[in-house]
């Protein structure tokens, strides 16, 4: 909350032209018709949808830094799990916005609630696609609740080192905390308990996201691996994308003395621990293709490595399995430029990987006269671009009038 | 008559409030005041556990009801399909209208909304927050530890 640097301001600056830049061409979208967007037949799901399963994967550290991580009492958590927690709520808002975005007819999303839309017809509870209406909605909510709670005593103190309307803000906010052992003591009992819905509340998301695809036939997608294999993922990404915002935000903030190199060593052994899950997850997922005996599941794989988009299967797997090998070295983990270039490595890698399952799998399904490439068009460059900018815009204004760092978790663990 | 305590640690804290608990009259109350969570405080205050939980409870107990009247009536509500001359449900995908192992996912995901509110409502009620008093007047003792003892006067009465 104290003044930030110039770098603070270009960043939010050039947040804020990316995310401009995708409601301007949403807009354009909208009254020109979708075949601006790749997307075609075969490659129904394409790049919006891409962003969707990146953006919930993204979405998934913060729960488990917060919310895991609490109940097993990981003392580093302590100073990531307030910027974790407000990563998670930005990143599912990002994520939210792509299946209004991928629908063309965005003011008929209403058709996904659970309302009789036409003729009496209520939503198919039996499609995986309803699941995860309910599923990415209560992770929100209860992701909302989890955050705003956990600021509740932060706000309290933030109250009385502010003035004016600001200061007025907090006290609202703060809902009148005093810091009694009236409230402490359902308070701690709240956290705790909140933390054992969410921590559950993790696991299921991603799996439902999941089985938006493994429910599905198409070879490549119908596979049992999946739910763990993308919570993996989504943790893996999540964690290097806290590692992306938390490395440069510790210099602008000046927060050397409370984010410590140790606390990033404990973070990037974290990433290292998923990395060999996802890559055990891809050498399975190969696995079961070649002795599954299933002609369409091989063909797939193989196109995957070897086809029009194989340059893509291989930069994934350098990024997502390789360049994050380099952890085992204490001297690579405890230098911050190198973790941070290889965040957005893995960054790239796991976009890539979301695209990989949706997009090759789609253009190579069963019969050779189906097959169709998808190819990028500027109105999916710009908003997926203006999906990163909404991201880091919504995250830099939280950075800079909300407590980055959750003061009274701090100064417990201190005491 | 108020008294109030101000301790700058938590320690020094907790052997003031043991003593303050311990010299405790009849029609007493004592208050504590902390910057973050003092574990102990309810064991001498001799606190009963807080009731929070069964707000979780009855939450997520509501969440699953919710969800399995929700899915299971509105599978019936489209009665294309008749089966011995009663209403069936709209099939889709040949999978029955009423899909308990589907319908769980919706439960789970239910459970766990109601649950997470039903916690807050609990927390809210039992903290007695908001406090629109202590909004507009916000009691502070900043980083101190305090004691607050009320004790009732002797002309109250």
């Amino acid at each position: 909350m104290l003044k930030p640097t110039k770098w603070y301001f270009f960043g939010l600056v050039l947040a804020l032209l990316a995310f401009t830049g995708l409601l301007v061409t949403w807009v354009h979208m909208i009254f020109s018709g979708m075949h601006l967007s790749g997307k075609n037949n075969p490659v129904g799901w394409a790049l919006y949808i891409t962003n969707f399963v990146f953006w919930v994967g993204i979405a998934h550290s913060g729960t488990l830094i917060s919310a895991v991580l609490y109940l097993f009492r990981a003392r580093f958590r302590s100073r990531f799990n307030r910027a974790a927690e407000a990563m998670t709520l930005f990143a599912v808002m990002v994520a939210g916005l792509f299946p209004l975005i991928h629908l063309g007819r965005v003011w008929f999303f209403y058709y996904l609630m659970p309302y009789p839309n036409q003729r009496q017809i209520w939503p198919n509870f039996r499609s995986p696609l309803v699941w995860d209406v309910f599923a990415v909605s209560t992770y929100f909510t209860v992701s909302v609740i989890f955050w705003y709670m956990g600021l509740v005593p932060d706000l309290a103190i933030a109250r009385r080192r502010t003035t004016g309307i600001a200061r007025w803000v907090y006290r609202v906010l703060s809902l009148g905390w005093s810091g009694s052992s009236t409230q402490w003591r359902p308070y701690n009992k709240l956290y705790g308990l909140l933390a054992c819905f969410a921590t559950p509340l993790v696991v299921s998301v991603h799996s439902v996201v999941s089985w938006d695809f493994a429910m599905g036939i198409v070879p490549g997608w119908h596979t049992t691996i999946f739910p763990p294999y993308f919570v993996a993922g989504a943790i893996f990404s999540g964690c290097a994308m806290v590692l992306t915002i938390m490395i440069p935000m510790r210099k602008w903030f000046k927060l050397e003395s409370l984010i410590t190199i140790e606390h990033i060593e404990s973070l990037a052994q974290m990433l290292l621990l998923t990395s060999m899950i996802v890559a055990y997850s891809y050498i399975i997922e190969l696995g079961m293709a070649f002795y599954s005996g299933n002609i369409f599941e091989r063909a797939q794989f193989m196109y995957r490595m070897g086809g029009y988009y194989a340059t893509l299967y291989w930069i994934m797997i350098i990024c997502n399995c390789v360049i994050p090998l380099s952890i085992f070295w204490r001297k690579a983990r405890r230098n911050l430029t190198w973790m941070f270039f290889l965040s957005i490595f893995v960054n790239i890698g796991m976009f890539l990987e979301r695209f990989n399952i949706i997009v090759q799998s789609l253009s190579h399904e069963f019969e050779p006269y189906a097959w169709g490439r998808y190819h990028l068009t500027y109105t999916d460059v710009f908003i997926t671009i203006g999906a990163f900018g909404m991201f880091f815009m919504l995250f830099l204004l939280f950075a800079k009038t909300l407590p980055v760092l959750p003061i009274w978790e701090v100064k417990e663990e201190t005491h | 008559m108020t008294q109030e305590y101000l301790l700058s640690d938590e320690h020094s804290f907790m052997e003031k409030l043991e003593e303050v608990v311990n010299a405790r009259q009849p029609g007493d109350r004592i208050t504590t005041y902390t910057p973050l969570p003092v574990h102990g405080i309810d064991d001498v205050l001799r606190e009963p556990a807080t009731l929070v939980r069964v707000y979780s409870m009855v939450g997520a107990i509501a969440g699953i009801l919710t969800a399995f009247w929700l899915t299971v009536f509105t599978s019936q509500r489209f009665p294309i399909i008749e089966v011995v001359g009663q209403a069936a449900g709209l099939v889709v995908g040949g999978k029955p209208p009423i899909s308990f192992l589907a319908y769980c996912v919706i439960a789970f995901e239910l459970a766990v909304l109601f649950g997470s509110i039903g916690t807050l409502i609990g927390f809210l009620l039992l903290g007695r927050l908001p406090n629109i008093i202590h909004v507009l007047d916000p009691k502070d003792y900043g980083n101190q530890f305090a004691i607050v003892l009320e004790r009732p006067d002797a002309n109250d009465d």
